[in-house]
């Protein structure tokens, strides 16, 4: 099968505009097998998928781990692949490694780093347990204030310092193709966009049917700079894939109850035009020019089957324009 | 936010035991029905999105009753404790069948009301044990420190038992009580993979407390067990006895406010989602 693809802004990346999140093979949430990792690889690779996430922080290690799996099994040199640093693993020697929401992980600790010795020696650690010799795309993971809270200017100035000084180097020496990001708020996204020469952002839920905040001056910006985005989360956590049901999720927690009307009113409006909450929601950010790839966290191959038939869904130009005149879309965000 | 223990009650379900028949003074300002839509208002005000509540009473009608309010809590409620007698020949079926319902994450036996320290320990007790763990359930620990040595012992022979110490063992505050209680928490920590909630210190404190009074015994804790292992919840309506809702959650997000904001989402939030695999839907 074919996926269309789409440049990551001005590198010379092309990812397919449905890419492969990470973080279930992390075991976010709920624990793969590994027979259900080579499952939802093959099938992701069949399907035409070229371009993979993952992190040193998925699973402390397991993502990059059964990344490496599958790479191995495409054996194709087309597969585009980014990983981050900012998030060192240590051996935790005997004691519990669970963390965060990931869960039957290695038997590693995590910890911040965004030194630039910590970013060059993330890297070759991310290397080694991918098995590969390239990574195409390295961001710089978690500098935000959701992650960094009150300490964010300080760790943003050590990371600007550090880890971005290495994934420049990497990319001068054309050991990577592209530097950027991964982070989950527009905003840091922003500050790292007017600090340094970065070529993409992985933004984590922050233009999605849901908010469209980052169009006010964030996403202009990357207009502007030729900087490309890929865009996590696009379900923001499960709620624009459930829809607003009682325990829809948000933001890696369950919903609040303003976020739930919300999705309940777009809901309706989908509805309306017989369209699927979840082909609205997958495809919308990918009409953004700067938008190169979505990556909903896929754990299972079925669930990928479905972001599939749902990124094939047709859309009637319609449903775009009633959201936006019932206010619920942004009215400047670009749709058919 | 997630509130991962409080609890829900209905005086005129009558099988409480320690509240409802006037009976025991220390409980008389919380002797009324504390029930979803009491929760929900405080839930809403304080931020929190989701909940687990805990059992209340020695009856398996009782966890049949939290089941059905967590069913119509809209969402509110993401998990429940549940009791069931372990010492029963029949336990791993009654288990077996209060799990078919998904919303069942953990059995909790009262080990607080047993004078016998080490009732927990006793063999009969191990085929339900075992039907815990099978199922994945996690296990709660309501104990105070003299149950500790035993609680180590249960922990140990058991290294897949997903347990968690509720209240931090509950060591008394008011009356500056520090050894044995905190090497015990230590060794636990250290020797067992167990999570600690960090919950119901107030009500061990003494009457008109200051943070600075429970700070010892919570940093100890997050010392011991780490960020990735605390879990935070209210013990609401028991806290009332001695705190208010908003007060605790302050206290407690001071206590881990050293630490980074990603260390103080998972006690406030993550931990509670992976030790409790409450329910998330697939994105």
């Amino acid at each position: 099968m074919e996926l269309d693809r789409k440049s990551l802004g001005r590198s010379k990346l092309k990812l397919s505009i449905l890419g492969f999140g990470g973080t279930g093979l992390g075991n976010m949430y709920v624990a793969m097998s590994e027979r259900s990792v080579i499952d939802t690889l093959s099938a992701a690779y069949a399907a035409g998928m070229r371009y993979y996430d993952t992190a040193p922080l998925y699973g402390h290690g397991l993502s990059e781990l059964r990344l490496g799996g599958g790479l191995r099994l495409f054996a194709d040199p087309g597969v585009v692949v980014s990983s981050k640093v900012g998030w060192r693993l240590r051996p935790a020697f005997g004691k519990p490694t669970e963390a965060g929401l990931f869960r039957d992980i290695t038997a590693f600790t995590r910890f911040n780093d965004y030194s630039y010795d910590g970013a060059m020696r993330s890297f070759e650690d991310s290397l080694n347990r991918l098995g590969t010799e390239r990574i195409d795309i390295l961001l710089i993971h978690d500098v935000d204030r959701r992650n960094q809270g009150d300490r964010f200017a300080q760790v943003f100035g050590e990371a600007m310092a550090g880890a971005y000084k290495a994934v420049l180097s990497l990319r001068e020496q054309g050991v990577v193709k592209a530097i950027g990001c991964g982070l989950n708020e527009w905003e840091a996204c922003q500050a790292f966009a007017e600090a340094g020469d970065f070529d993409c952002f992985l933004l984590a839920g922050r233009y999605t049917l849901l908010e469209q905040e980052s169009l006010q001056s964030f996403l202009p910006l990357c207009e502007k700079r030729g900087i490309g985005i890929i865009l996590g989360g696009p379900y923001n956590s499960g709620i624009l894939a459930s829809g607003a049901v009682k325990d829809a999720w948000f933001n890696y927690a369950p919903a609040p109850a303003d976020v739930l009307a919300k999705v309940a009113a777009i809901e309706k409006v989908c509805a309306a035009h017989r369209v699927a909450l979840k082909a609205a929601a997958l495809q919308f950010p990918l009409h953004h020019s700067c938008v190169a790839s979505v990556i909903p966290g896929t754990s299972s191959a079925a669930e990928l089957n479905e972001n599939l038939r749902m990124l094939r869904a047709p859309v009637p130009a319609e449903l775009w324009r009633d959201l936006k005149s019932a206010g619920l879309l942004d009215a400047r965000a670009p749709t058919p | 936010m997630i509130d991962a223990h409080h609890h829900l009650w209905k005086l005129s379900r009558a099988d409480y035991g320690w509240i409802g028949d006037g009976g025991n003074p220390a409980v008389a300002t919380i002797e009324r029905d504390y029930l979803v839509g009491d929760f929900r208002s405080l839930a809403a005000e304080n931020g929190i999105a989701g909940s687990v509540v805990v059992q209340a009473a020695q009856t398996v009608t009782e966890t049949r009753w939290l089941l059905d309010q967590a069913r119509a809590s809209g969402g509110l409620i993401k998990g429940v404790v549940g009791w069931i007698d372990m010492a029963a020949a029949n336990a791993p079926d009654v288990l077996h069948d209060l799990a078919q319902d998904p919303l069942l994450r953990s059995i909790r036996p009262m080990l607080q009301e047993h004078s016998d320290v080490e009732w927990v320990l006793q063999p009969k007790l191990a085929p339900a044990l075992h039907a815990v763990i099978e199922r994945d359930l996690s296990f709660d620990l309501l104990v105070r420190p003299p149950h500790l040595e035993a609680v180590l012992a249960l922990l140990l022979r058991h290294p897949d038992l997903r347990a968690i110490v509720d209240h931090g063992a509950k060591p008394d505050i008011a009356g500056g009580m520090w050894q044995p209680w905190a090497d015990h928490m230590r060794r636990i920590a250290r020797e067992t993979p167990a999570y600690c909630k960090l919950s119901g210190l107030v009500t061990e404190a003494r009457p008109g407390w200051k943070p600075d009074d429970l700070r010892r015994y919570a940093e100890h804790l997050v010392e011991c067990f780490g960020v990735e292992r605390m879990v935070w919840g209210s013990d609401w309506p028991v806290m009332l006895l001695n705190a208010d809702y908003p007060g605790w959650l302050a206290a407690a997000k001071q206590f881990i406010a050293p630490h980074s904001a990603t260390d103080q989402m998972a006690v406030m939030n993550d931990n509670a989602i992976r030790f409790y695999r409450l329910p998330m839907r697939p994105a």
